[in-house]
């Protein structure tokens, strides 16, 4: 309906806009069973995506929950209450799952993923219920009770988790974004001042949104480490058809002595091992080389290896002497994603002229370099899974999924702004500004009015 | 005679300023026996500041109240001699529509419209104090000549006047403008009604004359070749067009105010009511922005046979001997003369806080307050609250629901809302970036926003009505017209248009909705399209670049208005909410909102304390 660019940024904005909600509803885990609500217009999508079916209504079905990233999460009874039987006036759904800790945080991050679902603030099932009339008395006064003592446990949470460093990093961002949105303003609301810069081009506030990006992906990346530690590092081998991506494979099962198990796959299949590296259970993935083929199973052995790639936690990026460096954009990985470089058959006598120092040297046939490898792959495991940046970052789900918010927010006021479209601009940064407010505190209008006159001398 | 039509007042304004006007003039065309008093008929209308209407975000307000069919943009289209549109460059939800007017025009245009208003009687007099029935409600007015007007609803619309004291350097006189008294026993009447009240200060540059003024030596500043009026009424421009001139500060000059510093009435610390950051005095500029090497001052005429120059940027409150050695150092005043020196003026004002949404005061029922007494600044915001006081005391008296605009609805609706819930701890100016729904509530749409509200309750005269259906007719019919359109991306790109070859036919609107397709490149490829008139087919345009984003907020806009429904009672005890913490019973306990939309943007109030606090109200009602 709209043009292509708008169609994707209406899709993403969808995302900013809180419209459904999720949580757990049930008691403190672990438990015998957990219940998870999900209610709001999405959720008939959420049930599809997860359980792929839409029970019949008020039916409970036993099911299997899983994602393609994670498999399968929990054997589940679900059950949906179409909006003009259920208890928040909205569409619901109930996954009643064995109450684990993982179970539930695996089917938080699922949930997290699927565009527009984000979790449930403190009282919000209650006040959708309440505001679309659904609740009777009796009802009201047991929740009540419960709210105060969300109210409590929130509180708690807040101060905890708004201490020391981590308030003060999330101090920094606040003040970044108020300084944005205060010049954004100043060139929409005084664009007749002599004191506003009126070259839009010229100001910095472009690369204020892009540092902030960037410190959010980074706490993005840092909250999931508590998850990364249950659920293992994922590392992936990358590089053309015979660069030394199985015989490095080889190296490492042998040259670790707690091998679980080493299973192959067909030859154009991704192999995996699973060792352990600083205690710390890692998964290397082998993959495929990437060429251009017609060739149908290698087509698929292909699509494999960028789905693995994707995936992965770590990316080992392996070149030969014959080859040049691995194009990792061509993968589809992430910027954020730590890339090792290896250049690999370093034992051949040809010209080393060209290695880069960014590169580690190895040859899989002499062990030379494995001793740097294992410790650079250590360090990075040790990073992703680090319990002191667990405390630094957002470890719950909630922030998480606010931080990712702002960031979509953000991305979006760039692209406005690429196009000169500023007081767009200034809406999508209004929007991440709400939606890191959710954890560091509300970015008022006088807060950026403040800084806009602290900064402009504004006024005739 | 006069006698006579003192008689059967429904409603009494007090004060003939901007918001006055608009208040007395509302109120009758709701067809209420209206009477304006204010000291000086001759000074209805009167602009006491700058020469000019509109702005950013203020030209924002004059649209809406003209849609309102209010009198501000009638006039001030009547009355301008420069009309420019700011941020044409940005996007239409952020342009404003300005115009420089003449003062002796505006004030005439403006006492026609109040005299030509049907139901509408004005009063030369100053009101002393209030009358009370027992149960504390107004019953009417009292004059310090001794005579009693009875009516059954008053609004208060004094502006600056309220214990007004204008300081220049050290000298301080009681006044409300210069040369005209403030209203003192009004005020302690005021004071006597237990409300919150405030002092705020602003100040104006000093006048000077034109033909002193080496005008052809500085910098124009022309109008627009093609000028936006303000109102619906206007098509085009009524009088001869003129241009401003632009001077600068320079070292010299901040060097004489940072010397005279201590002199200045602001800096002296006599004067300790606070300012607006957004419209500070030139010592302030000098004083806070040292870096800053010069100051843009713009020359604005303050009228066609008038040779009064409005130096714009130079506000003080400096002794009136330093006033002119500052302005004998810039370019182009070197010989210039002072008619009239600038000064700073301090006045008492209620916090808007004791308004309900409807600008009728929460402890006094049938007093209504607008304007700057409500802490506003500025002619605009003025004329807003204007406008909603009036039809909401006219409302009361015919005993119908009063006339809430909400954020979402319009400018008026965001301003009004701000002033209830947040007071005014600065003189409150109207900017774009107060409103969160800024891309929908436009300058091109407030028509489509507010005339059938106003038509509804009847404060829409059959004109204005007829323009609006006119208006609305074209637009239903251009889109039915764009929608039947539609072309292959084959055929688009022959047409030389930018689009992707997807194979999905697209309709004209659809089109438009490209970053670079306008209605210019449409009408190429259907020719018929040039027939629609420009301002509709401009507003289309406008609405297709904006649609996914207002959508979007469309969303927004419904959870707000949900919970707008939800109102609070003037008397809700907070401290009996169960499981609402300290902090939250403290902040509601305050604000006291009206509603549970206002709660939820109050800081400290978590979703958590709206459900209780609904909770609470349920219990209640059970």
């Amino acid at each position: 309906m709209f043009h292509v660019k708008h169609k994707i940024v209406y899709e993403r904005i969808n995302m900013a806009n809180y419209q459904t909600i999720y949580a757990l509803s049930s008691g403190s885990l672990p438990s015998a069973i957990a219940i998870v609500r999900v209610s709001g217009p999405s959720t008939q999508k959420a049930l599809k995506i997860l359980a792929n079916i839409v029970p019949e209504n008020r039916k409970m079905v036993l099911k299997e929950i899983k994602t393609p990233e994670q498999g399968v999460i929990d054997f589940s009874l679900i059950c949906f209450f179409p909006k003009a039987q259920s208890i928040t006036g909205e569409d619901l759904a109930e996954f009643h799952l064995h109450g684990s800790v993982a179970v539930i945080e695996g089917l938080f991050l699922a949930l997290s993923s699927i565009s527009d679902l984000r979790p449930a603030e403190a009282g919000e099932f209650t006040r959708r219920a309440l505001n679309n009339g659904k609740m009777g008395l009796t009802e009201v006064e047991a929740l009540s009770d419960l709210i105060a003592a969300e109210t409590r446990e929130q509180r708690k949470q807040s101060l905890r988790q708004l201490s020391g460093e981590l308030s003060n990093k999330y101090e920094v961002w606040r003040k970044k974004l108020i300084r944005i949105r205060a010049e954004m303003e100043a060139i929409l609301d005084f664009s007749d001042e002599a004191d506003v810069n009126q070259d839009a081009e010229n100001l910095t506030f472009g690369k204020d949104i892009t540092f902030l990006i960037k410190n959010i992906e980074a706490d993005i990346i840092k909250g999931t480490a508590g998850e990364r530690l249950r659920s293992g590092i994922k590392i992936a081998l990358i590089g053309a058809p015979n660069v030394g991506k199985s015989s490095l494979i080889n190296l490492l099962l042998k040259e670790d002595r707690a091998i679980v198990s080493p299973e192959a796959g067909t030859t154009r299949d991704t192999i995996e091992a699973r060792l352990d590296l600083e205690g710390i259970p890692v998964t290397i993935f082998d993959t495929a080389g990437i060429r251009k083929t017609n060739n149908k199973i290698e087509e698929e052995g292909v699509k494999r290896t960028k789905k693995t790639a994707k995936a992965a936690d770590i990316i080992v990026s392996i070149r030969s002497p014959k080859t040049k460096e691995v194009d990792v954009s061509s993968y589809g990985i992430e910027e954020m994603v730590k890339t090792i470089k290896v250049f690999n058959k370093i034992d051949l006598k040809t010209n080393k002229d060209n290695i880069s120092s960014k590169e580690l040297t190895l040859s899989c046939k002499t062990k030379e370099g494995i001793t740097f490898l294992l410790k650079a792959l250590g360090e990075e495991t040790k990073k992703l899974t680090s319990l002191s940046d667990m405390t630094i970052g957002p470890n719950r789900l909630r922030h998480i999924a606010h931080l990712k918010e702002t960031k979509e927010s953000l991305q979006l006021s760039i692209e406005e702004l690429k196009a000169g479209k500023i007081e767009i601009a200034a809406d999508f940064t209004r929007a991440a500004s709400m939606s890191l407010g959710r954890i560091i505190g509300a970015v008022d209008i006088e807060d950026v009015l403040d800084d806009l006159f602290l900064g402009f001398c504004i006024g005739k | 005679m006069e006698q006579n039509f003192l008689k059967n007042i429904d409603v009494i304004v007090i004060g003939g300023g901007h918001a006055g006007c608009e208040a007395a003039a509302a109120a009758a065309r709701l067809g209420v026996k209206t009477l304006l008093i204010t000291q000086d008929l001759e000074k209805i209308g009167e602009m006491s500041c700058n020469p000019a209407i509109g702005g950013i975000g203020k030209g924002h307000l004059v649209r809406e109240i003209d849609a309102l069919d209010g009198l501000m943009g009638r006039v001030a289209d009547e009355a301008g001699i420069q009309f420019r549109l700011l941020n044409r460059s940005r996007g239409a939800a952020v342009r404003g529509p300005r115009c420089q007017a003449d003062r002796k025009l505006y004030r005439k245009a403006m006492q026609q419209c109040i005299n030509g208003q049907k139901g509408l009687s004005v009063l030369s007099g100053t009101v002393g104090c209030f009358l009370k029935n027992e149960d504390g409600s107004i019953k009417g007015v009292k004059l310090e000549t001794g005579e009693s007007i009875f009516s059954k609803a008053v609004i208060l619309t004094t502006g600056t006047f309220l214990n007004g004291m204008i300081h220049m350097g050290e000298r301080t006189v009681s006044a409300g403008r210069v040369d005209e008294p403030p209203s003192i026993s009004l005020a302690n009447d005021l004071h006597s009604l237990n409300l919150k009240m405030g002092r705020l200060k602003t100040g104006t540059p000093p006048r000077l004359d034109k033909n002193t003024i080496k005008w052809e030596s500085l910098e124009k500043q022309l109008g627009d070749d093609v000028p936006e009026m303000f109102s619906v009424y206007n098509k085009k421009v009524k009088n001869k067009q003129v241009e401003c001139r632009i001077t600068w500060t320079n070292k010299e000059v901040h060097e004489v105010i940072k010397k005279n510093i201590k002199k200045s009435a602001m800096y002296s610390g006599q004067l300790d009511a606070k300012g607006p950051r957004y419209c500070p005095s030139i010592e302030d500029k000098v004083m806070r922005f040292s870096d800053r090497e010069r100051h843009q001052i713009f020359l604005e005429p303050e009228g066609l046979d008038d040779n009064t120059v409005y130096p714009n940027g130079i506000s003080t409150s400096l002794p009136e001997d330093v006033q002119e050695q500052i302005i004998m150092l810039m370019p182009g005043l070197e010989k210039a003369k002072i008619l009239r020196p600038g000064y700073a003026i301090a006045y008492d004002f209620v916090d808007p806080r004791e308004c309900s949404s409807s600008l009728e005061l929460k402890k006094v029922s049938g007093l209504f307050l607008a304007g700057q007494i409500n802490g506003t600044t500025g002619y605009e915001e003025a004329a807003g609250q204007g406008i909603i006081a009036g039809i909401n005391a006219a409302q009361k008296v015919l005993e119908r629901e009063s006339l809430v605009l909400d954020r979402a609805d319009a400018y008026l609706g965001v301003m009004i809302d701000d002033l209830i819930t947040r007071g005014a701890p600065e003189p409150y100016r109207m900017f774009t970036s107060r409103a969160e729904y800024r891309l929908w509530l436009r300058t091109d749409n407030a028509d489509q926003r507010l005339t059938e509200i106003g038509r509804k309750i009847g404060v829409v005269s059959d004109k204005r009505w007829a323009f609006y259906k006119k208006k609305k007719g074209c637009l239903l019919k251009a889109y039915d017209v764009l929608k039947g359109l539609n072309i292959t991306p084959d055929q688009g790109i022959k047409m030389g248009l930018n689009i992707r070859k997807d194979g999905i036919r697209r309709s004209a609107i659809n089109l438009l909705a490209f970053p670079d397709i306008n209605f210019n490149k449409i009408a190429e490829v259907w020719p018929e399209l040039k027939d629609i008139e420009s301002h509709i087919s401009s507003q289309i345009e406008i609405e297709a670049q904006y649609a996914v984003y207002i959508e979007r907020q469309r969303n927004d806009i419904h959870t707000y208005r949900k919970d707008s429904q939800l109102k609070l009672p003037k008397d809700l005890d907070y401290a009996l909410v169960g499981s609402l913490s300290n902090e939250a019973k403290e902040v509601l306990g305050r604000v006291r909102p009206e509603s549970i939309a206002q709660a939820s943007v109050l800081p400290g109030i978590t979703p958590a304390a709206i459900g209780a606090v609904i909770i609470y109200m349920r219990q209640k009602a059970a």
